[in-house]
C-alpha cells in the first residue's frame, strides 16, 4: 500500500461516515433555508448576482466559519481521545498523512454543506433576475455570473481556512469537550478577533491609512471580505477600487491555510 | 476494491481539476469589455423633452440628435433627446452613485442621412439616422443648427461628414471628450422655486391691469338706453360700461367690442342652448352677473377639426363645449364675480393671453359625467383666481396654456381640480381641492417646469400628481387620499409637503429616478410611500430627508435626523408606525446584517426608497399638528 492509498482510506472513511451521518444532511438544508431567506428577504436576487452578494455577504462571512467549527472540531480530538493517532505509530502512515486525509475528508464535507446551498442561490439568480418590465430595452449592467463564480470560490477557499484553523485546535484539544471550548474561542477569534485588533491598533496609532489595508488582509476575515470586495464589489463601486492588495490578501489566505494544516501536522507528530 | 477505489480516486481528481479551472477562469476572465449593441429609440426610458416639444418637431420635420446610455448598474437603457441634455445628465452630481458608469454610449449618426440646416437654421435630416459609439463620432458645436429648444450638437460617424456640414451651417468640429467637457448645465428644479414670486408678480400685474377694465366709464344702460343686453352692446362705444339692472334677461349676447359688461342683481339666461356670451374682442370685461340656461353640450365634435396643428382633435374636443363664457382670440378679457350654472362648461377661454378669471362661483354637475369644465383654459397663459368650481368634470382644464396662474381657488366635488395638459411653467397656488373622484391637481404630457405650491387637497382619489420635468411640488398638504404624492415628474423638487391619512403617501413612478424628495411629512398613511419600476430612489438631499411617522432612533437624542436609515419601502420599516413589535423585529442580527451593505448596489434594487437621514421632527409641525388635531377632533364625538 502506498502512501497516497493509506491517505486515501483515512479520507474515504471520513467522507464515508459523513454521507451516513444524517445531521449533515440537516446541516445542508438549514444553511441553504438561512441563505434563500436573507437573500429572499433583502431581494437581491431579483436584481441580479452583485445585489445577491451584498446581501448574503455579512450572513456568509460569520456562517462559514461556524459549519466549519460544527463540521471539523471533533475531526482530531475524537481519534486522540480514542487513541488511534497511538495506533498509527504502528503503520507506515505518516501522521501528517492522517491528518491531511481527514483535514480533506471534512473538507468535501464542509464544502458541499457551504457550495450546494450557495451555488443553488445561483441558479435561483439566474431564474429569477431580469427587468420588472419589458416596455423598455434591458440589458444586465456589469452583472455577471462570473462574477457570483467569483464569490462561491473565495468563499470555498475562507472555509478551508476556517476549517484548518479547526483542525488545528482540534489536534491541540485531544478532548471532545475541550475541542468544544477551543472551537468556540477560535471562531471568536475568526469572525470578531481579527478585525478587533486591527480596529484598535487603528484606534491606537499603530495603523496608518496606507498599512490599514495591509493589517486588514492579514487577518483571515479582512483577506476573504477584501478580495470580495476587490473581485467583486468593485463593480458596484466604480469610484473605489484598492480595497486591499489582493496579492497579500491572497497569499495571506493560503499561508493561513497552509500553516494551520502543517501546524496540526506537527502537533499531531508530537503528541 | 482497488479497482472501485481507483475510479472514485480518478473522481475526486477529476473534480478538482475541474474547480479549479472553472473558479480559475471566473478570475481571469476580462468582464469589462463586453459592449451592448445600440437598441430602438422607443425602447429606451427617455429623458429630455416635452411632449409638446416633440408634437411641434413632428410637425415640422426637425431633426435632433438622440443619445442611448448603457449604465453599468441600471438595467434600462437610458435614451436622451438633445446631446447637451445628454452631457448635463452625465456629468450631474450622484448621477455615478446612482447608476453606475456608462458601459457605452451611442449617439445619432447623421453620416450618410443627408443633414441639413433649414429656415432659422432647424436641423433637418433627408435619410434616416443610425448610431454610433458616442467616443468614436465627430460633433459640430456652435453652428447655427437648431431644435425647439435652441442650439444643437450634430454627431456625425466620419471626420468628413461633419467637416462638411461644419462647412454648411458653421461651428467647429470637436471630440467627444470635448463635448463631455463644455458646460450644458441646465436650471434645476430650484430655479422654478426661485421663479414662483416673479410668477405671483406677474398675475398680478395682469390681475391690476384687467381690473381696469371695471372702471369704464356707464355709456348705456339695459332698459334705458336699450332694449336688450344685445342692443346696449351694440349701442355702446368702446371703452365704455354697458349696465344691466335687476332682472332676468333670455339671451345670448356677442360681445365684439371692447367693453366692460356689468350686471346689477342682474341675471342671463340663455335658454338652454348653446352658448350665453361669446367675446371675440380684446379688452372686454364682464362682471357682477349670474348665467343660466347653458347649453348641455360638452365634448365638442371632433371631426370638425378644421386646422392643421397637432392638437387639432383635442383643441375640437374640448375647446367647443357650452358655456356661460365663450372667448376666442381676444387678449385681456376680465371675468369678474360670475355666478354660473351650467350643464356644461363654466368659462371656455381659446388663445385669451392674459385672461383674468376671479370671484366667479360655477355650480356644475352633480355627477361628473355629466358635465364639463369650468375653466377651460386653451393656447395661452390665464389666470383663475379667488374662485369657487363645484361639480362638474374638471375644476380648471389647461391645454397649451402656459405660464398659467391658478390661485386661491376652492374646487369641490369633481373629477379633477386642476388639470394641466401640454401646460409648462404654469403655477397653481394655494388652492384648496376636496372630494375629487380622481385627483386634487393633475399635470398629465411631460412639461416642464411648473410650479404646484401651497395647495390642499382633501379626501379626494388623488392628492396631486405629477408628470414632466425640472417641477417643484412644496408646501401642499394632501389628506385622506388614495394616493397622496404621485412624483411621476422627473428632474423635479417635492419639498415641505405634508401628506396625512392617505392610503398610500407618495408614489415613486418615475422609471429613471431624478427627483429631490426632501422636507415632507409622511404621517398616519396606511403605507408611506410605494416605488414603481426602477433603481433605488435616496430620498435625502444635502443631510436631511423626510419626516415619517414611525422611523425611530434607538438613541432616542434630540437630533435633527434619525440616526437610522429608513425605508418606507421596506418589509420591516414599514410596519414602524403600525406596530411596536417591528421595532424588535428590526434590531435583529440578521436584519441588521441584510442591510449593512446594501446601498452599494443602488441600480440593481428594485422599486425602493431609502431615506439614510429622515427627520427626527416634521419639517411642518404647525401643519401636522392642526391635521392631528382635526382627526382626533374627528373621531371623538
Amino acid at each position: 500500500m502506498t502512501t497516497v492509498d493509506r491517505f486515501w482510506r483515512v479520507f474515504a472513511r471520513e467522507v464515508q461516515a459523513a454521507v451516513r451521518t444524517r445531521s449533515f444532511l440537516a446541516l445542508t438544508l438549514v444553511t441553504g433555508v438561512a441563505i434563500f431567506g436573507v437573500a429572499t428577504a433583502g431581494g437581491g436576487p431579483a436584481g441580479g448576482y452583485v445585489p445577491t452578494v451584498v446581501d448574503v455577504l455579512v450572513v456568509v462571512e460569520i456562517l462559514v466559519p461556524t459549519l466549519a467549527f460544527a463540521v471539523g472540531y471533533r475531526a482530531m480530538a475524537d481519534p486522540i481521545a480514542r487513541g488511534e493517532l497511538d495506533v498509527m505509530e504502528t503503520y507506515p502512515l505518516p501522521t501528517w498523512g492522517y491528518v491531511g486525509g481527514t483535514y480533506a475528508g471534512r473538507a468535501v464535507v464542509l464544502m458541499a454543506v457551504v457550495g450546494v446551498p450557495l451555488a443553488a442561490l445561483g441558479v435561483h439568480v439566474a431564474m429569477t433576475a431580469g427587468p420588472e418590465t419589458s416596455v423598455f430595452a434591458s440589458h444586465r449592467g456589469v452583472d455577471s455570473p462570473l462574477l457570483y463564480l467569483r464569490f462561491l470560490a473565495l468563499t470555498l477557499l475562507y472555509g478551508l481556512v476556517s476549517l484548518s484553523l479547526v483542525v488545528l485546535l482540534s489536534v491541540i484539544a485531544g478532548s471532545r469537550s475541550r475541542a468544544l471550548v477551543l472551537a468556540l474561542a477560535g471562531g471568536l477569534v475568526l469572525t470578531v478577533g481579527g478585525d478587533v485588533a486591527v480596529f484598535a491598533a487603528l484606534d491606537g496609532g499603530l495603523l496608518t491609512s496606507d498599512s490599514l489595508g495591509g493589517a486588514l488582509a492579514v487577518t483571515p476575515a479582512g483577506a476573504y471580505r477584501g478580495l470580495v470586495f476587490d473581485q467583486v464589489l468593485y463593480v458596484a463601486v466604480p469610484t473605489r477600487s484598492s480595497f486591499v492588495s489582493g496579492w497579500l490578501a491572497t497569499t495571506a489566505l493560503v499561508g493561513w491555510w497552509v500553516a494551520t494544516l502543517a501546524g496540526a501536522a506537527a502537533v499531531a507528530h508530537l503528541r | 476494491m482497488r479497482l472501485t477505489l481507483s475510479l472514485w480516486q480518478m473522481v475526486a481528481v477529476f473534480g478538482l481539476v475541474v474547480s479549479i479551472v472553472v473558479f480559475g477562469a471566473a478570475f481571469v476572465a476580462d468582464l469589462s469589455s463586453e459592449r451592448p449593441d445600440p437598441v430602438s429609440f422607443d425602447r429606451t426610458v427617455q429623458r429630455g423633452i416635452t411632449m409638446a416639444d416633440e408634437q411641434r418637431a413632428l410637425g415640422r420635420d426637425v431633426s435632433i440628435p438622440r443619445a442611448e446610455v448603457f449604465y453599468s448598474q441600471y438595467r434600462y437603457v437610458v435614451g436622451y433627446v438633445g446631446l447637451d441634455r445628454t452631457v448635463a445628465a452625465l456629468t450631474e452630481p450622484g448621477h455615478k452613485q446612482q447608476f453606475g458608469y456608462p458601459l457605452a454610449v451611442y449617439v445619432s449618426d447623421y453620416s450618410g442621412a443627408g443633414a441639413t440646416c433649414g429656415e432659422n437654421g432647424t436641423l433637418r435630416a433627408s435619410g434616416t439616422t443610425g448610431w454610433t459609439a458616442a467616443s468614436e463620432a465627430h460633433y459640430v458645436v456652435n453652428g447655427s443648427a437648431r431644435a425647439p429648444s435652441g442650439p444643437v450638437v450634430v454627431p456625425f460617424g466620419t471626420p468628413d461628414d461633419a467637416a462638411t456640414f461644419a462647412d454648411r451651417c458653421g461651428g467647429r468640429v470637436v471630440d467627444w471628450s470635448t463635448i463631455q467637457n463644455l458646460s450644458f448645465a441646465e436650471e434645476g428644479a430650484v430655479a422654478v422655486r426661485e421663479q414662483v414670486p416673479d410668477r405671483r408678480a406677474t398675475a398680478n400685474e395682469t390681475v391690476q391691469t384687467a381690473r381696469r377694465l371695471d372702471t369704464r366709464p356707464v355709456s348705456v344702460v339695459v332698459g334705458e338706453d336699450a332694449p336688450t343686453v344685445e342692443a346696449a352692446i351694440e349701442a355702446a362705444p368702446p371703452n365704455t360700461t354697458v349696465v344691466v339692472p335687476n332682472g332676468t334677461y333670455r339671451e345670448q349676447v356677442t360681445i365684439d367690442e371692447p367693453i366692460t359688461l356689468r350686471g346689477r342683481n342682474a341675471t342671463l339666461n340663455g335658454g338652454g342652448n348653446g352658448t350665453v356670451v361669446t367675446v371675440t374682442a380684446d379688452r372686454v370685461g364682464i362682471t357682477d352677473l349670474s348665467v343660466t340656461g347653458v347649453g348641455n353640450q360638452t365634448v365638442g365634435n371632433t371631426s370638425t377639426a378644421s386646422d392643421s396643428a397637432w392638437d387639432a382633435t383635442v383643441t375640437a374636443a374640448y375647446g367647443n363645449s357650452d358655456a356661460a363664457v365663450t372667448a376666442r382670440n381676444a387678449s385681456r378679457l376680465y371675468i369678474s364675480n360670475i355666478t354660473v350654472e351650467t350643464p356644461s362648461s363654466g368659462f371656455v377661454l381659446r388663445q385669451t393671453p392674459d385672461a383674468v378669471v376671479e370671484n366667479v362661483i360655477v355650480n356644475g354637475t352633480a355627477a361628473w359625467e355629466d358635465g364639463f369644465m369650468g375653466v377651460v383654459g386653451m393656447h395661452a397663459g390665464i389666470v383663475v383666481q379667488h374662485s369657487t368650481f363645484r361639480g362638474g368634470r374638471d375644476g380648471i382644464y389647461l391645454h397649451r396654456a402656459d405660464g398659467t396662474v391658478v390661485r386661491d381657488n376652492t374646487l369641490r366635488d369633481d373629477r379633477f381640480g386642476v388639470h394641466l395638459m401640454y401646460t409648462s411653467s404654469a403655477l397653481v397656488a394655494d388652492n384648496t381641492a376636496r372630494d375629487q373622484e380622481y385627483a386634487g391637481v393633475v399635470v398629465m404630457t411631460n412639461p416642464d417646469g411648473n410650479a404646484i405650491v401651497g395647495n390642499d387637497v382633501r379626501d379626494a382619489g388623488s392628492g396631486i400628481m405629477m408628470a414632466g420635468s425640472r417641477s417643484y411640488v412644496g408646501h401642499n398638504v394632501v389628506a385622506n387620499t388614495t394616493r397622496g404624492l404621485s412624483a411621476n415628474a422627473g428632474r423635479s423638487l417635492y419639498e415641505h409637503n405634508v401628506v396625512y391619512g392617505s392610503d398610500i403617501g407618495i408614489t415613486a413612478a418615475t422609471v429613471l429616478p431624478s427627483n429631490t424628495v426632501t422636507e415632507n411629512d409622511f404621517v398616519a398613511n396606511d403605507q408611506h410611500a410605494v416605488s414603481g419600476p426602477g433603481p433605488l430612489r435616496w430620498y435625502t438631499e444635502d443631510g436631511r430627508g423626510n419626516y415619517w411617522s414611525g422611523a425611530y432612533d434607538l438613541s432616542a437624542d434630540d437630533g435633527a435626523t434619525v440616526a437610522q436609515p429608513y425605508s418606507p419601502t421596506d418589509t420591516v420599516d414599514e410596519q414602524l408606525h403600525h406596530s411596536d413589535a417591528a421595532v424588535v423585529l428590526r434590531e435583529a442580527p440578521s436584519i441588521r446584517a441584510l442591510r449593512a451593505l446594501r446601498g452599494t448596489t443602488p441600480g440593481f434594487r428594485r422599486g425602493s426608497i431609502v431615506d439614510t437621514h429622515p427627520l427626527a421632527a416634521p419639517a411642518n409641525p404647525e401643519t401636522v399638528a392642526m391635521l392631528r388635531n382635526e382627526t382626533t377632533t374627528e373621531a371623538s364625538p
